[in-house]
C-alpha cells in the first residue's frame, strides 16, 4: 500500500488536455443522438421540480438515479476508463450514488418532494435558486466547453456527463429542502477530484467545480441553520 | 561508457565541422543518421543501445482516438528513423501499451526496438497475468526488459522476473522509481539483488541520484535508464525565456532540450534517457542530442552553474 500512497496527484494525471477534450468529442459522437434524450430528461427534471406534479418525488428520484447510473456506466466505465483507469472507481461511485438515490426515494418519498409540499419561508427563495441551478445544468452547461476554446461537439450534457449531473442534483437539493445529506457525499468527493484534475489540465472546468463545491457547501450550511431554527422553535 | 566521447575545446572544432553537415545546415528538420547516434553499453552483457530512448507516460495514452494514434505512429517512426531503440511503458500509463502496440504494428515492428515495460500490481499471479497482457498489447513475444514499477511488491515480482529470465522469457530485468521516491530501499536492492537495469529520475535540476544511485549503478555494473529528463516539461518552460549559452554550440546543442539531454547522457553511469513527446519535430530535436560530442566533467560543471544562475 505504501508504494501506492507515495504518488503525487500529478503522477495520477495520465493524459494531456488535448487527449481529454478530444475524448469528450469522441464520446458525444459515439452516443449521438442520445443527447436529445438527455436534454429531454433534464428539462423534465426541471419541470417536475418546478410544477410539482403528482408522484413528483418518485419522478425526481428516478430521473436522478438514472442520470447518475448512466453517466457512471457510459461515461466512466465504458469510455473514460480507456485513458484513465481511475474512471473504473469513479464509475462505480456514480452507480452507487444512483442506487442510493433510488433506495432513499422509494423508502422516504417525502424527502424527495419539492419543498415538502410547497414553498415556505425561508426556502421559497432557495427553491427558485434550485430551479435556476437545474436550468443552468441542463441548458447552459453544454456551452461551457466554448470557454475552454473547444468545439460544441464536446458539450457536456446532464445524465451523460458527470459535472452537469452533479450540478442538477444540487439544484434538486435546493428545491427539496429535505434531501438526505448523505446523498451529497459522493458528489462532493467527485467534484473535489475533478476540480484537481481539471485544474491540472488548466481547464475552465476547474472554476465550475469550485462553483459546484461552493453551491454544495452553501446548501449544507443552510440546511444546518434551518434545522437549528426548527429545533429552537 | 566510452570516454572518447568527451571532448576538449581543441578537438571540438574538428568534431563540430564533422557533425555540422549532419545537424546544423541541412533541412529545417533535424537531420539524423542513425549510425552516428551515441550508444552506451549495457554493463552486464556488453550489448550497446542508443543513449536516447522514448518514454510514453501521458504522451501515448490516447485511447481509441484514430487521429491521435496516427500522430503517435509518426512520432514512433521518427524515433526509429533517427536510430532510436528503447521504448519504455507501463500498465500504469492508461492505454499507452495498447497504443504502442498499434503503432509498432503499423511500422511492421522496427528491427531496432528494445522493448521495455513494467509490472505494477501486487501479488504474483496478478503480476504474471499483467506481464502476459502487456505482451499481447505490444504484440511481441518477449520483452527485452521487464521492470518492477516503483517497487510495487518487489520481492514477489523479482522472484518471478528472475525465473522468467532463466527460462529466456525476458532478456533483462530491473526496478524503477521516479522523483526521488524511496531511494534508500532502491539503493539497497541495487546492492543486494541480481538485476540488470535500474530506472530513476535525474536531470540538471534534480541531481540527487549523483549522491547514491548513480555511483552504486557504476559499482555494481547496472544499466541506468533516466526518466523525466525535463522534469515533466517544467525545465523547458523554466529555461525557455533564457538564451542558451554561446558555449553550448561546443557540445552541439542548439536548443534547451538538447542541452538538458546531453547533460544527462554524458554522465558515465547513464545508459539511456527516455524523454517523452507527442510531436515529431520534438522527437527529431531530442534525438539530435545523441549526436556529436558529449560534455566532459568541466563542461558538465559549467552547465550546472549556468542553469543555477537562471
Amino acid at each position: 500500500m505504501e508504494t501506492y500512497l507515495d504518488y503525487s496527484l500529478q503522477d495520477l494525471l495520465l493524459f494531456s488536455s488535448k487527449v481529454y477534450f478530444r475524448s469528450l468529442i469522441l464520446y458525444n459522437a459515439k452516443l449521438w443522438p442520445a443527447q436529445i434524450l438527455a436534454l429531454f430528461a433534464g428539462l423534465s427534471l426541471l419541470w417536475v421540480c418546478y410544477k410539482q406534479p403528482r408522484y413528483a418525488s418518485y419522478l425526481i428520484g428516478t430521473l436522478l438515479a438514472l442520470a447518475w447510473t448512466i453517466s457512471g456506466t457510459l461515461f466512466h466505465l465504458s469510455h473514460f476508463q480507456e485513458i484513465n483507469w481511475l474512471a473504473i472507481a469513479y464509475g462505480w461511485m456514480f452507480i452507487v450514488q444512483g442506487f442510493l438515490i433510488l433506495i432513499w426515494c422509494i423508502s422516504q418519498p417525502e424527502k424527495f418532494h419539492p419543498l415538502n409540499g410547497g414553498p415556505k419561508e425561508p426556502w421559497n427563495k432557495w427553491f427558485l435558486f434550485g430551479n435556476l441551478v437545474i436550468l443552468l445544468a441542463v441548458c447552459a452547461f453544454p456551452f461551457i466547453t466554448l470557454l475552454d476554446g473547444q468545439p460544441l461537439q464536446g458539450a457536456q450534457l446532464f445524465a451523460l456527463f458527470p459535472a452537469p449531473t452533479i450540478l442538477a442534483t444540487l439544484g434538486v437539493a435546493y428545491c427539496l429542502a429535505k434531501l438526505p445529506l448523505m446523498l451529497l457525499v459522493i458528489p462532493l468527493i467527485y467534484a473535489l477530484i475533478d476540480f484537481i484534475t481539471t485544474n491540472m489540465l488548466n481547464s475552465i472546468m476547474s472554476y465550475i467545480y469550485l462553483m459546484i463545491m461552493g453551491i454544495l457547501v452553501l446548501y449544507v450550511i443552510i440546511r444546518i441553520k434551518s434545522n437549528r431554527k426548527n429545533n429552537t422553535q | 561508457m566510452s570516454h572518447s566521447l568527451f571532448v576538449n575545446r581543441r578537438d571540438f572544432v574538428k568534431t563540430l565541422l564533422a557533425s555540422c553537415s549532419a545537424i546544423s545546415f541541412a533541412t529545417p528538420a533535424w537531420s539524423l543518421t542513425p549510425s552516428s547516434l551515441i550508444k552506451k553499453t549495457i554493463p552486464k552483457t556488453g550489448e550497446q543501445i542508443p543513449s536516447l530512448g522514448m518514454g510514453s507516460w501521458i504522451t501515448f495514452n490516447v485511447g481509441p482516438d484514430t487521429q491521435l494514434r496516427l500522430d503517435r505512429t509518426k512520432v514512433l517512426k521518427a524515433f526509429f528513423d533517427a536510430g532510436g531503440g528503447l521504448v519504455d511503458s507501463s500498465p500504469m500509463y492508461g492505454s499507452s501499451e495498447e497504443v504502442i502496440g498499434h503503432c509498432l504494428e503499423q511500422l511492421a515492428f522496427p528491427k531496432g526496438l528494445f522493448s521495455a515495460t513494467k509490472v505494477w500490481t501486487p501479488l504474483k499471479s496478478r503480476g504474471i497475468s499483467q506481464m502476459e497482457n502487456s505482451m499481447k498489447l505490444w504484440g511481441i513475444k518477449r520483452f527485452d526488459l521487464l521492470q518492477i514499477h516503483n517497487l510495487v511488491d518487489w520481492k514477489t515480482h523479482l522472484a518471478t522476473l528472475k525465473d522468467m529470465k532463466e527460462k529466456g522469457l525476458v532478456r533483462y530485468i530491473g526496478i524503477t522509481t521516479s522523483h526521488g521516491r524511496r531511494h534508500g530501499e532502491f539503493a539497497q536492492i541495487m546492492k543486494t539483488q541480481d538485476i540488470d537495469f535500474v530506472q530513476f529520475t535525474y536531470n540538471i535540476d534534480d541531481r540527487e541520484a549523483e549522491n547514491q544511485l548513480l555511483p552504486i549503478a557504476q559499482d555494481k555494473g547496472l544499466a541506468v535508464i533516466i526518466n523525466r529528463p525535463f522534469q515533466r516539461g517544467s525545465l523547458i518552460d523554466r529555461f525557455a525565456a533564457h538564451p542558451l549559452p554561446e558555449w553550448a554550440s561546443q557540445i552541439g546543442c542548439k536548443t534547451w532540450p538538447q542541452f538538458l539531454l546531453k547533460f544527462i547522457i554524458s554522465h558515465p553511469a547513464v545508459t539511456c534517457a527516455i524523454p517523452a513527446t507527442s510531436q515529431v519535430s520534438h522527437m527529431q530535436e531530442n534525438m539530435a542530442a545523441a549526436l556529436g560530442p558529449l560534455p566532459d566533467e568541466n563542461m558538465r560543471a559549467r552547465m550546472i552553474t549556468y542553469c543555477n544562475s537562471l
